[in-house]
Order: structure tokens, then sequence, then C-alpha cells
């Protein structure tokens, strides 16, 4: 079978699946794992140092080796049957994570490094068992077995920090009309550029929402200007399809939005306003936390885009104003919600506008 | 103690791990693991020795010697790698459950360690003929084990908030 559909049946399997649909094995996992690997780091230093003569170096090396590579064997299991946990739910995504490459080759070069240290200085141990540290080569192995580890240690943590928008493309992937919209049509733009380079809220905020939210609220108004008081709205045929054009934006948007597992924002964004805005992390816990009600908010979104779809099938404007309304009143009680909770200003603004305020 | 959060992370060391947390985040993450590495090894070695299951050719007191430096230098060193995330992130950080209650287990562990370094010192003769086979000491021994494991617990938690429900300070806004 080839590589990726075995990583892919992995995926598939009925544990793979449980982990993945709970909120709390994963993190539990995440710790025993962390556990388990500082009682294997731990256990190795002690014998490292042991070997180099930095510490217990008057020891008998053979029988606290012994005692403590009982330890280091038992929690090496238990790390290896968590991280295959952990491996499973997305094998696809970690299988082509450079880090995660990175780390299982580690892993290999020291278990090479350990048959090599049992070979040499492990051969002659009875020779050396009582003096302060093992002869040259033993001691090579032990400086490299210390450094390999460490930086498995450092593999295993980046993994975490490379992976989490590979993970929200595979949850939601972009729809055509996403592809579309960010690169003007099929026909247009190199394949790289039709790759989104991650997906997020924010994203689908930037690229789809604000643009066509900004051309809606502005198609019909009460404009006062040098002129008076006039009223703007769509009147010709092209006018009228433009607006078709953004309703039906923001219906795809809404889709993309309520994807399982869509993160907040990309790693490394931060709010321009903190004061008064959410961080992208606590976004975060939100989304993770109330996804239904996010849901249900995205969905009351997408309802007036469809009245305002309705509207614009009849060229009838006071009913495109009311949608429009209901669109601006959808986008303001999500925000005030998730966005900036703490920006007195704009709750005592939804106040007065009659706005949906939970 | 989200305005406290807020605060902080307009701070200039704040906002300069920030700007380069890309890279700063898991290497000082990853030294925070290697430092519980060290305790952990260092925990499990008097834990063991005073359950009388390993180390049975040392002393108490020469485990003590042997690996409580060790378990100190490993708590500064968490301390400071810890210090410095919070620093990085403080929202993500302080408006946790997960890390307060992290940090009371900490603040626990902490004084038992001092108090079993200096008791150790001091009585040495008391632990290696009457105090390791009792019933409350030998409880302690395994009992520090669960709430080290605990505190790892918590520490990867601090990502994953949620899992508190309303003692959550995030899900609450």
């Amino acid at each position: 079978m080839e590589i990726s559909a075995w990583l892919k049946s992995l995926e598939g399997t009925g544990l793979a699946a449980g982990i993945r649909d709970s909120l709390t094995i994963f993190p539990i996992l995440e710790s025993v794992h962390v556990m388990a690997l500082s009682v294997v780091f731990g256990t190795i230093l002690i014998v490292d140092l042991r070997v180099l003569g930095i510490a217990s170096a008057r020891r008998p090396f053979a029988r606290m080796s012994s005692e403590l590579l009982r330890i280091t064997w038992a929690a090496f299991a238990v790390a290896a049957l968590t991280g295959a946990s952990m491996f499973i739910t997305n094998a696809r995504v970690y299988a082509s994570n450079t880090s995660f490459r990175v780390k299982m080759v580690l892993l290999v070069v020291a278990g090479l490094n350990m048959v090599l240290f049992h070979l040499t200085a492990g051969r002659s141990v009875a020779r050396w068992d009582r003096a302060a540290s093992a002869p040259g080569f033993g001691k090579v192995t032990a400086t490299l077995s210390l450094a390999l580890w460490i930086a498995v240690i450092f593999a295993g943590r980046v993994i975490g920090f490379t992976t989490t928008g590979a993970q929200a493309r595979q949850a939601a992937p972009p729809s055509e009309n996403f592809d579309d919209f960010l690169t003007g049509g099929a026909d247009s733009g190199s394949p790289a550029a039709r790759q989104p380079s991650s997906l997020s809220v924010r994203a689908i905020m930037a690229a789809m929402v604000d643009p066509s939210g900004d051309f809606l609220f502005e198609s019909i108004a009460d404009v006062a200007d040098e002129r008076g008081v006039t009223h703007k709205a769509p009147t010709t045929s092209q006018e009228w399809g433009a607006v078709r054009h953004h309703l039906q934006v923001l219906v795809d948007a809404q889709r993309l939005l309520i994807a399982p597992g869509l993160r907040a924002a990309d790693p490394g964004d931060r709010s321009s306003n903190p004061e008064v805005e959410n961080e992208p992390e606590q976004v975060q816990r939100l989304l993770d936390s109330e996804h239904p009600d996010f849901v249900r908010r995205a969905e009351r979104l997408r309802e007036a885009a469809t009245l305002g779809l309705k509207a614009v099938d009849t060229h009838d404007r006071t009913a495109l104003f009311a949608a429009i309304t209901a669109i601006d009143k959808a986008c303001e009680s999500c925000h005030l919600h998730y966005w900036y909770p703490n920006d007195e200003r704009a709750h005592q603004a939804a106040r007065e506008e009659g706005g949906i305020i939970e | 103690m989200n305005d406290f959060a807020v605060w902080l992370s307009t701070t200039r060391p704040s906002v300069f791990l920030q700007m380069h947390e890309v890279w700063m985040i898991p290497v000082i993450q990853s030294l925070h693991i290697i430092g519980i590495g060290v305790a952990v090894g260092s925990v499990l070695m008097l834990s063991l020795r005073v359950l009388g299951w390993a180390g049975m050719d040392q002393t108490v007191r020469e485990t003590q010697l042997r690996f409580g430096p060790w378990l100190t230098g490993a708590l500064c060193l968490l301390l400071a790698t810890g210090g410095l995330l919070v620093l990085a992130e403080p929202v993500r950080e302080l408006v946790t459950f997960s890390f307060w209650l992290k940090m009371a287990c900490v603040a626990m562990l902490t004084a038992l360690a001092v108090a079993f370094q200096v008791s150790v010192g001091r009585h040495e003769q008391r632990w290696e003929q009457t105090l390791v086979r009792h019933r409350a000491v030998r409880l302690v021994a395994v009992l520090v084990f669960i709430v080290l494991g605990g505190i790892i617990l918590l520490g990867r938690l601090i990502a994953y908030d949620h899992i508190w429900g309303h003692l959550s300070p995030a899900t609450r806004s």
C-alpha cells in the first residue's frame, strides 16, 4: 500500500476519530507524553553524567544504569504509545512536517548511539565500573546522547508550532469560490497564488467578508452632501448584479467560517488595538469553547444575506435595505462577543441602534 | 488580572519577545521541558531512595547531596523560562485557571523540596533509620510524584483551558 494511503487509513481509524472528536483526550495525551519524556530524559541524563564523570562519579556504573534504564524503557514505551496516538489523528500532516521527520531521525540516531555505547564502553564496563568516568569513546557517546535527546525535545516542541496552518487547511479545504475570489477567477494567477497561505477566521474576514460588507453598506444609503440628501441605491442591472455578487460572497464565507477546527488567526497575529480587542488566542478560546454559539451567529449572517438575494431578485430596495441592516447587526453582534467584548463605546452604539447584544 | 495581563503585554520586554516569538517561544518552551526533565529525574531518584526502591547503594543524605542541587537548579531554570513564557504571552498564561492551579502546586512542591533538603541535612541519622520507614513520609514520597505529574498536566492544559468550563476565566467574558 502506498504510504500516503496508509497514513490516510490511520487517520480513518475509530481510535484516531475518537481522539480528534474529543476536546480532552489530545491535551491529556500530550501531557502524559511530556511526563514520560521527562522521565526518559531525566534518567538518561543521570546515566550520561555518570559516564562523563560529572555526577554520581563514585557510584558503580553497572548497578546504577541497570536500575535506571528499566525506568527509562518503561517511560519510553509510554512516550511512544502516546506519541503514536497523537500521530494517527493527523498522520499525513505530521508525516510531511519537517520537525516531525527530524525528530524521528534523531530518535533513530539516538538508538544507534546507544547500541554503539554498548558495543564499546559497555563491553569493558567491568574495568571502569568503579572508576570516575568511562573510557574516551564512552564519553563521546554519552555527550552525543545528551545532545541528541535535547535536540529531540526541541524538534518535538517545534512540531506544535508548524502544523497549525496545515491542520486548518485540512479541516476546511478552500471552496472554489474562495479560490476564485482570491485570484480573480480560475484563469488568472499561478497555482501557487491560488493556494492561500493559511485559512483562518481573520483571513476569511479580510479576504471576503470585509470587502463585500463594505461594498454592500455603501450600495444603499442616504447620502448627505453639498447637493442635499440623496437616496443611493442600485438602479442598473449591472449595479444589482454587483450587489448580488457580494451577497453571495457573504453566503459562501459563512460556510467557510463554520468549518470545525478553523483557527481564529495565523500564529503570530496580534491585535492592533489590544486595549479593547481580544487577542487572537482569546478569540480562539472563545471559538473552541463556544463553537455552537459561533455557528449560530454565523448562520444569522447567512440568513440576512439570503434575504438580500431575494430582494435583489425582485429589485426591492426597501427589502434590500432591511437585509443589509440585518447583515450589519449580525456582524456587529458577533464582533461584540468575540472580537471586542471590552469596547464599551461599541456596546453603547449597538444599544442605541437596536443591535443584537447577547 | 485581564487588565494586568494586557498591560504586561504592552511592556518593552514583552513586546520584544512577541516580535521574536516565532523562534523564541519554542526555544524557551524546550528549555522549560529540559528543566522539567532534570526536576522529574531528581525527584524520581529522591522518592525512590526514600521508598527504598532504587539507589540503595547510597544513603538518603548522599542521594540528597547528589540530586538536591540539581533539583534546585532545575527549579531556577523552570522559574526563569516560565517567567519569560508569561512575559511573552501574558494573556494566554495569566487568564487561565490551569496556570494558577499550577502555580499553587509549584509553590507547594517547592516548599516541600526546601523542607526535605533542610531536614535531611539536619537530621541525617533520623532519616536513615526511622523516617524512611514512616508511613506518612512514604506516602508523601509517592504524592510528590503525583503532584509533579499534575503540574506537567496543568502546564500543558494552559493551551486548552476550555476543559475547565466555567472555572476558566477565558470562557467568561
